[in-house]
Formats: structure tokens, C-alpha cells, sequence
């Protein structure tokens, strides 16, 4: 009886100075439903192995992550870590609250060649490193394989450059009725990251080499608009219309993102088909991608901080993130989880579609890592859609989204 | 005389069923989103996007218990239950303090007061919400309910509804009571309120609204799961990758429904508030 209690104190005991020395770190995210619950299993696993350290994961819907993380950062309220939408990191590492990494990746075990490279263009300023990527995505060509078949082509070869895209959209719209291809045409950042992979596949270029001023003025860029245009104005193969034509079986190909190798499957009564973009004859393979980006804020304890980049390290070395691309179905942003046998065997049992999606990585290239990326977004979308309506010719209307564009980068 | 008595009252008929019309067209417009979201809420996920849109086939009551699960609901109703009841009783009792006070009690600067009061209606909930967030920083109550409650509890909107009804208030009344040895509290709790329970119940429900529907601030004043309210939770279906619409419609479809229910329990007063003091909103 009595060990028994002597036993209880101790255990107690033990337990108040596990919490004393207990590190609690709290990481903001917007990893919704499945992908929410495959982030808290790492996480639990992680705490088992790791006892002095417990991580409070906090769900932020997407839309208000970066709004809640810049109101903390105004009231000094931050996490110990979080993620961002690639796109808002230029705004984060200038915000001064987050620690660089640069040491903390020279001492630690993680290599960043082994990265692909286009994630990696976020998350530095001023020669530091502040974040890094752990998950991508990337654009594609999704076809209709009824249509296709309807159309008489054959259903299981996609077009593999813009005269294939043209051919194929053209007999389909002569054949069935049907749009060729669906484009994302309501303005915005969605219409602009689908025009930058028409703009790269042609060879140009949507800024300078350091992001100085605009660069898809080009003849290239020209080409790559006018191909656009034509697909909406001379061939009529391609309409100005809300989104969802692809979805609804009303066109037979769209650019869209790798996620939807999960939903479309779910969403169409038809049979799908994907692929790498087409680009242009004498162009380059090339695709857009997004993904998320972790970092630490700094802190006065050190401690913490070094506790957060240990478990960043861990959920960034290659057997988590394998496990991580399987149960969230990111794309990988490290090659050695892109040519991991056990991934590639999951991707073509499990996700067949996915496939070109991940060989798509080494040519995935990043928007512009400039603060005013949005507006300038935007911008450039405008003057995309003028030029679809037919209101203003290629080179015009490129001519002035640089104008505009152009203050912006100063 | 016969057949002109039987032409009135074809005409008046006419007149009738042209108003009648023109009102059920106008009602299915309002009902048409509800109904969508009602027969979205009921499709399998494969029948999306194709129709009937407004009337449902499907019964798929299944992505009713999906949704429920996804999130913990129950905690989250609980939340915005608390948060919507404090913000209400608060709003009402503080706003119709205000607006009587502004309508019949007389002190320097009455007016300029009530116009600043008004004014603050035109600043854009954006510029005040860094600001908001600090203090409510600074207090040390972040997630809890007095961040959820206090920093809502006064509305400009409804000390202006309250005051534009009480003038509407015959003096005599309170002048009689004036007269009996009635105090301000009395006049203002046994005279005054029982006589507006129209623009009570009409200033309830525009908080009431306001409350229930609110996300953006409850989101920045909490960090944990189980201080997060019901309008975070239906945030969590539309997700960065796409939007799970079956789900959404149905947790939306669930969340609604106190909003209706509300609405339908005080739509006479409501109503009636709205009239009489010549608003809408």
C-alpha cells in the first residue's frame, strides 16, 4: 500500500517536471479535411517519439491564414510555426518575424539539392533562407476520352504540342459540337497562371531574370496570346464563359490543377485522361505550380525555436514525405520522394492520373516571388481577357499590362 | 348592372392575380438559393452539376452525418450559441438605452454625439480591425467569449432604429408617469420598452444575424478548436483544393436553419418594426 503511493507521488512528481520541461509548440495551417488529418497522425507519431515536445496543430481556412497571420504578427501574438500559399511568402519574410534557416540547414541533415527548383525560389530575402517547401502542386492537360472517341481520336493519345492541340480541338467542335478546350477566362490570378504556362511553353518569359521589370512583352509572349486568342476568336474552339465546361462534358480538354486527379474522378460521369501541357512547336516543356511553404517565427526562446526546426527537419526528410504525398496526394517537392520506388508504385496503383502531374515537377516553374504579385496578377489578367474579347490585338494589350505593371516592380 | 358588377369583379380578380404573380415570382426568387442548397445537400457527389438543381432526387442523407462529423459541431453551436445570445441581449439593451437617451433626455452636445455615433457606421470594418485586434490583445483576451461578445455589444445601426422609434412615442405618456413619481428607469423599463417590442424584435434580428453569420473577427480573436464558432467550421469544406459542395450545402443547411427558425419566431415583429420605422436593410 504504501509503495503504491510512494509510487503515485513520484509518478506525479515526474509528470509536473515533464510539463515544466515540455516544449509546446503551436503551428497554423489550412490542410482541410483528409489532408488535416494526415498532418495531426505525423504529428502524434512525432510527440511518441519525441516526449518532451507536444504540437498544437490549429486549422485557418485557407482564405484567412494569411490575414490571421498578419494580425498576430502586428500583436506579436505569433505561433511558433505555420504555413503559407507560396505566393504570400515574399510578403512573410519581409515581415521581419520570421527566423532564417540558413544555420539551422547547415548543421541539420537535410539537403536542399535534392529539392527541385522551382519551390525553392520562395522563401528567400536578402540572401537568407526563411522557409521551406513541403508541399506542390502543378498544372496539367485533363481530357474527355468520350469525347474524344465521339470526335474519332483516338482516346488515349493527348495532344502533344499546340498544332495537335489546335487539330484535335478543331475536329471535336466539327464532330460533336463541342468546345476543344475550356480556358480560364473570369480574370484574376486563375486566369493568369494558366496564360503563364502558354507564355513559358512558347518560350517567354513573365519578368526579367531578377524581377525587375516585365518581360512577356516579348515575341514569344505575343505568339503565345495570340495562340489564345485564335483558339477563342479565329477558330472558335474555345469560348469566353464561367469555369466548369470541362467538369459538365461541354469541352473536351482544360489546363487544370493536379488536386483535381482526386476530384475530377468523383465529380465527371465520363472517362478522364491526363497528361502533360502541350507547348509550342520549338517551345519547352513547361507547367505553373503552387504549393505551401513552413517557417518559424522567431522567438526569444531559442529552445523552441530549435524544437519547431527539428520537427520541420523530420517531416521534411524523405520517408514522411513520401508518407505525406501518399495520404494528402500533394506533389512531392523533393526528388528522391518523386523516384522513390514505394511513391511510384503508389502513383501508378492508386492515382494513375497523378503521374505526369509528378514527372511535370522538374519543369514546374514559380510565379515571380515579388511582393505585389497580386496586383500585378491581376493586371495581367485584365489585359488577357481584352485581348480574348477581341478589344485590343496580342501585342497592345501585353504593351500595356507592362505599362501598368512596370511602377510596380520599383 | 349585372354584367358591370361581373366586370369589377373580373378586374379587381385580374388586378389580384397579376399582384399574386408578381409576388410568387419575387418569393422564388428569394426561396431559389435555399432550394439549391437543399437539393445539393441531398445529391451524391457524381450528380454535382446536373439537374433538376432546385428540387430534390437524390436523398443522399448520408453527407448530412459526413458533415456533422467532419468538424465538432457541437462545440461550435455551443460557441456561436453563446457568442450570439451575449451579442444580442447586449446590442438591444445597451442600443436601446443609447437611443433613448438620445431621442428624449436632453444634455449638451446630444446631437453632435449622435451624428459621430452614425458616422462611425461609414468606416469600413477593415480599418478598424487591426486596432480592434490589439486592444483585445492587450486585455489578454484572446480566445475566450469576451472577445467574442464585448467588442460587439453597442451597434450604431440599432441605437439610430432605437431612437428613430421612440420619437414616435407620444411624450403624454411618459409625462403621465413623470407625474405618478415615476424615475428615468421606470419611465424607460416599465413604459418605454414594453411599448417597442416591434423595433426590439426587429433590432434582435438584424444581431442576431449579424452574430450568427459572422467569421472573420471570431476568427482572429481564437486559436483553439474549441473556441472556434459555427461559420469557421463551414469554412473548413471549402477547402484550398476545391470545394466539397455536397458537404458545404448540407453543414450550411444545418447552420441555417437557427437563422430561419429565428426569423420565422419574430417575423410579425419583425415586420412590423421595419415599417414603423421606415427601414430596410
Amino acid at each position: 500500500m504504501k509503495g503504491t503511493w510512494f509510487k503515485a507521488v513520484v509518478f506525479a512528481l515526474v509528470m509536473l517536471l515533464g510539463l515544466g520541461v515540455a516544449q509546446k509548440l503551436t503551428f497554423w495551417h489550412y490542410w482541410d479535411g483528409a489532408n488535416g488529418q494526415a498532418l495531426q497522425a505525423l504529428i502524434e507519431r512525432y510527440q511518441k517519439d519525441n516526449p518532451g515536445v507536444s504540437i498544437e496543430a490549429v486549422f485557418v481556412p485557407g482564405s484567412e491564414l494569411l490575414t490571421k497571420l498578419q494580425t498576430a504578427i502586428t500583436a506579436r501574438q505569433t505561433p511558433t510555426m505555420a504555413i503559407s500559399d507560396l505566393v504570400a511568402m515574399p510578403l512573410l519574410t519581409r515581415s521581419g518575424a520570421l527566423a532564417p534557416l540558413d544555420d539551422y540547414i547547415r548543421q541539420g541533415t537535410l539537403n536542399l539539392a535534392d529539392y527541385f527548383a522551382g519551390p525553392l525560389v520562395y522563401g528567400v530575402f536578402q540572401g537568407r533562407r526563411y522557409s521551406l517547401p513541403v508541399s506542390a502542386s502543378n498544372l496539367g492537360l485533363f481530357w474527355n476520352k468520350n469525347l474524344f472517341r465521339q470526335a474519332g481520336l483516338d482516346p488515349n493519345r493527348p495532344p502533344r504540342n499546340w498544332d495537335e492541340l489546335l487539330s484535335f480541338a478543331r475536329q471535336i467542335k466539327e464532330r460533336t459540337g463541342k468546345w476543344g478546350i475550356e480556358l480560364f477566362t473570369q480574370g484574376g490570378e486563375g486566369t493568369t497562371w494558366q496564360t503563364q504556362v502558354y507564355f513559358w511553353g512558347a518560350g517567354a518569359e513573365f519578368l526579367n531574370a531578377n524581377n525587375t521589370a516585365p518581360a512577356f512583352n516579348s515575341a514569344q509572349g505575343v505568339r503565345a496570346l495570340q495562340f489564345l486568342v485564335d483558339l477563342v476568336q479565329k477558330e472558335k474552339v474555345a469560348t469566353v464563359a464561367p469555369w466548369g465546361l470541362f467538369g459538365r462534358g461541354e469541352a473536351a480538354m482544360v489546363m487544370d490543377g493536379s488536386w483535381m486527379t482526386q476530384f475530377f474522378p468523383q465529380q465527371v460521369n465520363f472517362e478522364l485522361g491526363a497528361a502533360a501541357f502541350p507547348f509550342a512547336p520549338g517551345g519547352r516543356a513547361a507547367t505553373n505550380m503552387g504549393g505551401e511553404q513552413v517557417f518559424i517565427f522567431q522567438s526569444s526562446e531559442a529552445a523552441t525555436v530549435r524544437a519547431a526546426w527539428n520537427f520541420i527537419q523530420w517531416f521534411s526528410s524523405t520517408p514522411v514525405q513520401v508518407e505525406w504525398n501518399r495520404n494528402t496526394g500533394f506533389l512531392p517537392v523533393r526528388r528522391s520522394v518523386a523516384s522513390d520506388p514505394a511513391y511510384r508504385a503508389w502513383v501508378g496503383n492508386a492515382r494513375p492520373l497523378m503521374r505526369p502531374f509528378v514527372d511535370s515537377m522538374a519543369v514546374a516553374r514559380p510565379r515571380p516571388p515579388v511582393t505585389r504579385y497580386p496586383q500585378i496578377s491581376d493586371i495581367f489578367a485584365r489585359y488577357v481577357q481584352e485581348a480574348l474579347l477581341g478589344r485590343l490585338s496580342p501585342q497592345d494589350a501585353l504593351n500595356r499590362a507592362a505599362q501598368e505593371i512596370t511602377p510596380l516592380l520599383r | 348592372m349585372g354584367v358591370d358588377r361581373l366586370i369589377a369583379k373580373w378586374k379587381v380578380g385580374l388586378r389580384l392575380s397579376v399582384v399574386h404573380l408578381l409576388l410568387m415570382a419575387g418569393a422564388f426568387l428569394s426561396a431559389m438559393p435555399f432550394l439549391w442548397m437543399l437539393t445539393t445537400s441531398l445529391k451524391p457527389e457524381p450528380a454535382l452539376y446536373q439537374p433538376p438543381l432546385l428540387l430534390p432526387t437524390h436523398f443522399e442523407w448520408e453527407n448530412y452525418v459526413k458533415a456533422w462529423a467532419a468538424a465538432p459541431f457541437p462545440r461550435f453551436f455551443l460557441n456561436s450559441t453563446i457568442m450570439t445570445a451575449g451579442i444580442v441581449l447586449a446590442q438591444t439593451l445597451l442600443s436601446a438605452m443609447a437611443g433613448y437617451a438620445f431621442a428624449r433626455m436632453r444634455f449638451p452636445g446630444r446631437d453632435v454625439l449622435f451624428f459621430l455615433v452614425l458616422g462611425t457606421m461609414m468606416i469600413p470594418f477593415p480599418v478598424t480591425l487591426i486596432p480592434s485586434f490589439l486592444v483585445v490583445n492587450w486585455l489578454g483576451w484572446i480566445d475566450t467569449y469576451n472577445a467574442l461578445i464585448i467588442p460587439r455589444a453597442v451597434s450604431a445601426f440599432a441605437i439610430f432604429l432605437f431612437r428613430q422609434y421612440f420619437l414616435t412615442i407620444p411624450r403624454e405618456l411618459e409625462e403621465a408617469a413623470w407625474i405618478d413619481g415615476a424615475g428615468r428607469f421606470t419611465l424607460f423599463f416599465r413604459i418605454i420598452l414594453p411599448l417597442s417590442t416591434p423595433v426590439i424584435a426587429a433590432s434582435a434580428i438584424f444581431s442576431f444575424l449579424f452574430a450568427w453569420n459572422d467569421f472573420l473577427w471570431p476568427l482572429l480573436v481564437t486559436n483553439s478548436t474549441e473556441m472556434r464558432t459555427v461559420q469557421v467550421g463551414l469554412a473548413m469544406f471549402q477547402g484550398q483544393y476545391g470545394v466539397f459542395w455536397t458537404l458545404l450545402t448540407a453543414a450550411a443547411t444545418i447552420v441555417t436553419l437557427p437563422a430561419i427558425v429565428a426569423f420565422l419566431a419574430a417575423q410579425k415583429q419583425f415586420i412590423a418594426g421595419i415599417t414603423n420605422t421606415g427601414l430596410k436593410d
